[in-house]
């Protein structure tokens, strides 16, 4: 075995072991966080908890813009950068306008093209996702 | 009747020559302090009464001892009670106003608390106020997943992914995790030699 790859190997066990809680969709994650800090981006953040447990049960963000169409590149282009760590993906084209879906585990991310610079995102993340394998 | 009231002048004329005995005193005593006087000897009530309770407190002044001794902590005793039960009361009341706050707040539990929106860069987070929102948003989400997921159990249908596939797509998955971990200029060569090129 050739020393480079046992140095590939050493370097996956130590990386890998650091890596296990990262998240899949790091780029779309930050990305939704700089939206909501954006004044002229409409978000909504609901937290849904369980009347019975109090538990949080699901996340949902929401996030709405216009005449930004630099945002609406850079949602398409978050999408794709993490397209590889999804679980799912569903990508469609209607009238040259995107919806893009993404799963990654218990979040998904859901994109829709409304008009030129117009968009809307949601992002909802359950405690516990009920996989379709 | 009239013979108890001639009996009653004689002991009186007695007790004031100072002739009677401690009993015949006693026995003027209680018919002063009674109702049934004869209008001609009821100018010696207050006196009898003087006899009775006044001179003794005058008596117990001179001698230096308390007035009615007994007598403070008879009445100490109902004020001590009084204490006690206003205490009691008050226990009662801030218990019950605890109680009724407590069940107040687990009644009034709120499922959408920590929610928010932010509109033209104003973050309002009063739930009672933007509950319209909250449930439009709810409404939206789970619309654009149900469509989501109606569309996924399509494509799988008529282009299932084989279990190698979702190995491999888990594996390149996990590489990218550990690529992401390195600085930007060293995730190429890191990439290269993950998959082994």
């Amino acid at each position: 075995m050739k020393t480079r790859h046992l140095i590939a190997a050493a370097i996956l066990l130590i990386t890998g072991s650091l890596s296990a809680n990262l998240p899949a969709q790091e780029t779309l994650k930050a990305l939704v966080k700089k939206c909501e800090s954006m004044d002229n981006v409409n978000t909504s953040v609901v937290r849904n908890r369980n009347k019975q447990t109090k538990k949080l049960e699901k996340e949902i963000i929401s996030l709405n813009f216009s005449n930004n169409q630099a945002l609406v590149n850079e949602f398409i282009a978050a999408f794709e950068k993490d397209k590889l760590m999804a679980d799912k993906e569903i990508e469609g084209k209607n009238n040259g306008k995107k919806t893009l879906f993404y799963r990654f585990g218990d979040t998904s991310y859901s994109f829709s093209q409304l008009n030129e610079g117009s968009a809307s995102v949601s992002v909802i993340q359950k405690d516990e996702y009920e996989y379709e394998e | 009747m009239t013979d108890r009231y001639k009996y009653m002048e004689d002991l009186l004329n007695r007790f004031f020559s100072g002739e009677t005995s401690n009993e015949e005193e006693r026995e003027l005593y209680r018919f002063f302090a009674g109702e049934d006087i004869p209008a001609h000897l009821r100018r010696y009530k207050p006196v009898f009464s003087y006899f009775e309770s006044g001179l003794e407190k005058e008596l117990n002044l001179l001698t230096g001892e308390p007035a009615e001794a007994a007598e403070p902590f008879r009445r100490a005793m109902p004020k001590r009670r009084i204490r006690i039960a206003a205490g009691m009361a008050a226990l009662a009341l801030i218990l019950s106003v605890a109680a009724l706050l407590f069940l107040r707040k687990a009644n009034a539990f709120d499922p959408y608390e920590g929610s928010y929106i932010v509109r033209s860069g104003v973050r309002i987070t009063d739930t009672s106020l933007i509950r319209p929102e909250i449930e439009a948003t709810i409404q939206k989400a789970l619309q654009q997943e149900e469509r989501a997921n109606r569309l996924l159990l399509s494509l799988s249908a008529s282009n299932p992914e084989t279990r190698i596939e979702q190995i491999q797509r888990r594996i390149n998955r996990q590489n990218e995790e550990i690529i992401n971990r390195f600085p930007n200029e060293m995730k190429e060569s890191i990439r290269r030699i993950i998959e082994n090129k």
